[in-house]
């Protein structure tokens, strides 16, 4: 049964698509990348589930239309974690991550709401960084970081905007790792990437954008073919065939001759 | 823990300022006799000077004070930049302009209440505009320079009604009350003002939360349930009504709302909902502070407050750019 449903999306911005009738239907548990090249839409989708851009067509939760929610219920059904990672102010960890609960700013934190912040900060492991300063964080703890304090939120639905760019390898893979466990324990993960390799090991699904349009949706190894990759995006790749280790590695970009004989 | 020795310290201090405040001033009373003149015993020229004299000036300094920080504080978090204040946006500027209207026209001579009104009113529209011309991002840059266009229209119309004025010594009047200033206000001005600065405080308490939210960005802030358009509402009404009020009554003071919530953040773990009842404690002590300064360096010459906060503050504003300017680009 499908958990998030979305339904014949179209964004317009003036007279251009940035997204032209997209329908994705995602169920419990699932860890579905979101790929495509820059400009496809990938990132223009989270936003529209989110709220944060006006489409038409329609986005339901559980068969109830999320426009027709307030924003608190909104807030406790859908996180985002935003492609960028700006903090406004030297905030500590712990603050930070705090901020996923709604609770009042003066008292203390009721247990249910500490205990959500202990338990996104042993998920993302960043209980050791909880006294520390956002701005005196590596690029990949801050990652971390603001990947608990969506934890903290509590949702059952979460949305990441490529939250492994930037990253260097090791932690590229523990964040994937990251995710897929939360998957495993029943939240749904729709995140967007660039990182093909990555992607094809460790999401359920994948959904292919091109140019507003989704041009292929399913199992990685049905989606990542060396057909759709010229197609899409313009490079001819390297597609393993071996049945327990997928490895998609793009080698040179196409031109445009090349891409008239695919 | 921290926090609430911090608020309570801060409490102590404003406190400790404001009876200093009344106890300062050229008529030279006790303490005990100006305590008891306070509440209406001893001689009838003590108890004037008390009652009418310093009361309502160490009232609107401690309301006046607290409105500034308070407002600079919710500004800094709103706009999510640290060289935003009343001051600099241009909101008080704008709030003179309505102020000095009010006083030029003569209305308010017919209707008190149009003081504040109109400061109020010139106040909401520079926000907006403020708002308009720095867009969603606040960069550093076009927030001062929003500012900078506000500030200077608001103060070419004021010099309009300045150059328009028939009679000189009004004129030199509205221009020493634009200094800003405490000196020889009545309790009436404290009526006029306080209410609004009161609801003004109110609706920007309400903001807490949703700035806490807001360091994580304008779609994070939405996507944790708090309304953009609602917070945009009681930023607008909360810091004009407010801000338009105390300026109303004592003219532009500048630099509070800037320099003490920026002392005052690293005390609070940065987190803007924490900063904002501190930054209105820290707030009225400087303005009391400033006050009691001003009648205790030069008594005999008048020194204006806002000349005062302007000489300590605008070297701090120099100094914040320069630490910024990596971000201006």
């Amino acid at each position: 049964m499908s958990l998030l449903e979305i339904k014949n999306v179209t964004l317009k911005f003036g007279e251009s698509r940035i997204l032209n009738d997209v329908s994705v239907s995602i169920g419990r548990g699932e860890m579905v990348g979101l790929i495509g090249p820059n400009g496809a839409g990938k990132s223009s989708l989270l936003k529209v589930i989110l709220g944060l851009l006006p489409a038409s067509g329609n986005v339901h939760y559980k068969k109830r239309d999320l426009k027709q929610m307030n924003l608190e219920e909104r807030a406790s059904l859908l996180s985002y974690l935003p492609q960028e990672r700006d903090v406004a102010w030297p905030l500590s960890v712990e603050t930070l991550v705090g901020l996923g609960c709604k609770r009042n700013a003066f008292s203390a934190p009721n247990p249910k709401d500490l205990q959500r912040v202990i338990e996104a900060m042993r998920r993302t492991d960043v209980r050791n960084l909880k006294h520390r300063l956002v701005d005196s964080l590596s690029g990949g703890e801050r990652a971390r970081v603001l990947m608990a304090r969506a934890l903290a939120q509590d949702t059952p639905v979460i949305l990441a905007d490529e939250p492994i760019s930037g990253l260097d390898p090791a932690h590229q893979i523990g964040f994937m790792e990251m995710l897929e466990d939360l998957a495993k324990n029943g939240r749904t993960v729709l995140i967007t990437m660039h990182e093909l390799s990555l992607a094809a090991r460790w999401c359920h699904r994948l959904v292919l954008l091109h140019q507003g349009r989704v041009v292929a949706d399913g199992k990685p190894r049905n989606v990542l073919t060396e057909q759709f990759l010229a197609k899409v995006y313009g490079v001819s790749a390297y597609v393993s065939k071996d049945q327990n280790d997928f490895i998609v590695l793009p080698i040179k970009q196409l031109s445009k001759k090349d891409k008239a004989g695919t | 823990m921290s926090y609430k020795i911090l608020m309570g310290a801060l409490f102590l201090l404003m406190s400790l300022l404001f009876l200093v405040s009344l106890l300062t001033g050229p008529a030279n009373l006790d303490v005990f006799a100006a305590l008891k003149s306070l509440t209406g015993y001893g001689n009838p020229a003590s108890i004037l000077v008390m009652q009418e004299i310093r009361l309502p000036r160490a009232i609107l300094g401690l309301m006046i004070g607290a409105t500034l920080g308070l407002s600079g504080a919710v500004l800094q978090g709103y706009l999510r930049n640290p060289l935003a204040d009343p001051g600099i946006l241009g909101i008080s500027a704008s709030a003179s302009l309505g102020a000095v209207i009010a006083i030029y026209t003569g209305l308010t001579l017919t209707l008190p209440l149009a003081l504040p009104l109109l400061a109020i009113g010139t106040a909401v529209l520079a926000v907006i505009l403020v708002q308009a011309l720095a867009g969603q991002s606040a960069q550093t840059l076009t927030l001062i320079l929003a500012g900078v266009a506000i500030t200077s229209l608001a103060s070419a119309l004021t010099a309009l009604a300045l150059n328009l004025s028939p009679n000189p010594f009004a004129a030199l009047e509205i221009v020493f009350w634009m200094l800003g200033s405490l000196s020889d206000r009545s309790m009436l001005h404290v009526l006029l003002a306080a209410p609004f600065m009161i609801i003004g405080w109110l609706l920007l308490s309400l903001l807490g939360r949703g700035l806490d939210a807001l360091s994580l960005g304008r779609d994070v802030a939405f996507t944790l349930g708090y309304s953009p358009k609602r917070m945009q509402w009681l930023v607008i009404l909360g810091t004009a009504i407010s801000v338009g009020a105390a300026t109303a009554v004592a003219g532009a003071i500048g630099f509070v709302g800037l320099v003490i919530p920026h002392l005052l953040r690293p005390l609070v773990g940065a987190q803007p909902s924490r900063l904002l009842p501190a930054s209105a404690f820290g707030g009225a002590s400087l303005v009391l502070a400033a006050d009691i300064a001003v009648r205790l360096i030069v008594p005999e010459k008048d020194l204006k407050l806002g000349v005062l906060t302007a000489i300590v503050g605008a070297p701090f504003f120099l100094w914040l750019v320069f630490k910024t300017r990596k971000g201006l680009t």
